[in-house]
């Protein structure tokens, strides 16, 4: 008994161990940062365009029209411009909404992505952000990234 | 002597009719009496035969005002002036060119700190085509030109820029000019038949009346010359004012730009990870 309850321990470990949660296929131009405490996926251009991804716990079991409200009320709180609001569908059939915004940091235009996805259990958020101008290049490529999101990690 | 007072009061009461004494104590006029001086436009009729041949007048001393004055044989109608046409056959005709005294007036704006150069070159402008300065003030200036560049002046004037307005006005005179000539022969005429009829006065009677006609006449000549010389004066030199006033400050237009709508308010959630989504984590990121 002892042994079984151990090995059910050790397997449920390993299982959260590698867990890695929600990944992107990266795209040609960007090299793939690995994931940290924050981010599931990280990826960067040479330019500074930067691709992640968070995996949530959706604690409050909410739909994403639900956390994309609430985020950019957020955003918006702080002075995002909101530019548009769109739905999106990745390969795997996932939808979600895509909110973009422009900010100004260091007296430079910036381009930022938020796109949410919402399961019964978690919670996806793709972001991306970088340089009006190499991001405004790298746009058609963000997006291909983020419909290739792979939630089933 | 008896027989030469009446030939004076006839010729007095002549002269006086001729000179048109309307001003000064002039003798009175004689309706009947045939004058060989006319000042009106129309031709007269020649006198009648068997009438009395009055003296012909004089031709204008040569030592008269500069410029001599000349008179001319018809006016602008062309109509024949039978002033003094006896006395003045051998003159012959002459014509007059159009004395006409030009005005401009130019409205320019400038800016307010390049008024004082603009107006030098508005007086560069005018010394170039042989005029001078006639009068400045710290926002106008007035300009005198020969007659015969005014355009010119007025052309180097316009091309300063600034101009909004202008005017010229143009006012002939030689009708007045003329006029004042065929007075001014007439009473040269009359002064020179008065001088003879104070060489023949037999009494101090016609003496004094003759001399003091003469006094009258004198006057009138110096003012008709007066008048005349003034008149050339002005048409012989245009006038050309320019006012300046200063350009408006231009301001920077505001383009008013539309208010972005405020942001929602924005639930407070306590859920971390929501308060962690923004460009700025992004932008740092850590190995």
């Amino acid at each position: 008994m002892k042994t079984r309850a151990l090995a059910l321990i050790i397997t449920a470990l390993a299982a959260t161990a590698c867990s890695r949660g929600a990944r992107l296929e990266t795209p040609a131009g960007f090299a793939n940062l690995g994931d940290d405490r924050q981010y599931s996926y990280r990826a960067t251009s040479a330019r500074g365009v930067v691709l992640t991804t968070r995996s949530e716990p959706n604690d409050v079991a909410a739909n994403t029209e639900f956390w994309a409200e609430a985020l950019d009320a957020r955003l918006r709180d702080q002075g995002y411009a909101p530019e548009a609001q769109r739905p999106v569908k990745t390969a795997r059939g996932l939808a979600g909404t895509q909110l973009r915004y422009t900010t100004t940091r260091h007296g430079r235009p910036h381009r930022y992505w938020v796109t949410v996805f919402a399961t019964g259990s978690k919670v996806y958020v793709v972001e991306a952000a970088g340089d009006q101008e190499p991001f405004d290049r790298a746009s058609s490529a963000v997006d291909a990234a983020i419909a290739s999101l792979d939630a089933s990690g | 002597m008896k027989r030469i007072a009446p030939l004076v009061a006839f010729a007095l009461t002549l002269l006086a009719a001729q000179t048109g004494c309307s001003a000064g104590p002039g003798l009175p006029m004689a309706p009947s009496a045939p004058s060989d001086v006319a000042r009106a436009s129309s031709p007269m009729p020649p006198p009648p035969p068997g009438a009395p041949e009055p003296a012909a007048a004089p031709a204008p001393a040569p030592g008269g005002p500069k410029g001599g004055l000349t008179l001319p044989a018809s006016d602008k109608g062309g109509a024949p002036r039978p002033a003094d046409a006896r006395g003045a056959k051998s003159a012959g005709p002459a014509q007059h060119a159009p004395l006409i005294i030009y005005q401009g007036e130019l409205r320019m704006m400038a800016d307010e700190e390049a008024i004082p150069k603009t107006i030098d070159r508005i007086i560069d402008a005018a010394e170039s085509v042989g005029g001078h300065l006639a009068g400045r003030k710290d926002q106008s200036v007035q300009v005198k030109v020969p007659s015969g560049g005014f355009r010119d002046a007025l052309a180097k004037i316009e091309a300063i820029g600034g101009v909004v307005s202008r005017s010229v006005t143009a006012d002939d005179v030689s009708e007045e000019c003329h006029d004042l000539e065929v007075r001014l022969a007439n009473l040269r005429a009359t002064r020179q038949r008065l001088q003879e009829f104070l060489a023949k006065a037999g009494n101090v009677q016609d003496l004094l009346t003759v001399e003091r006609e003469l006094e009258r006449v004198a006057q009138e000549i110096d003012r008709a010359e007066g008048r005349l010389e003034f008149l050339r004066a002005r048409a012989a030199m245009s006038l050309i004012s320019v006012h300046l006033g200063a350009k408006p400050k231009v301001a920077p237009v505001v383009v008013a730009t539309k208010p972005t709508p405020p942001a929602p308010r924005a639930a407070n959630l306590p859920i971390p990870w929501v308060a962690q989504v923004g460009i700025d984590p992004l932008l740092s990121l850590k190995k």
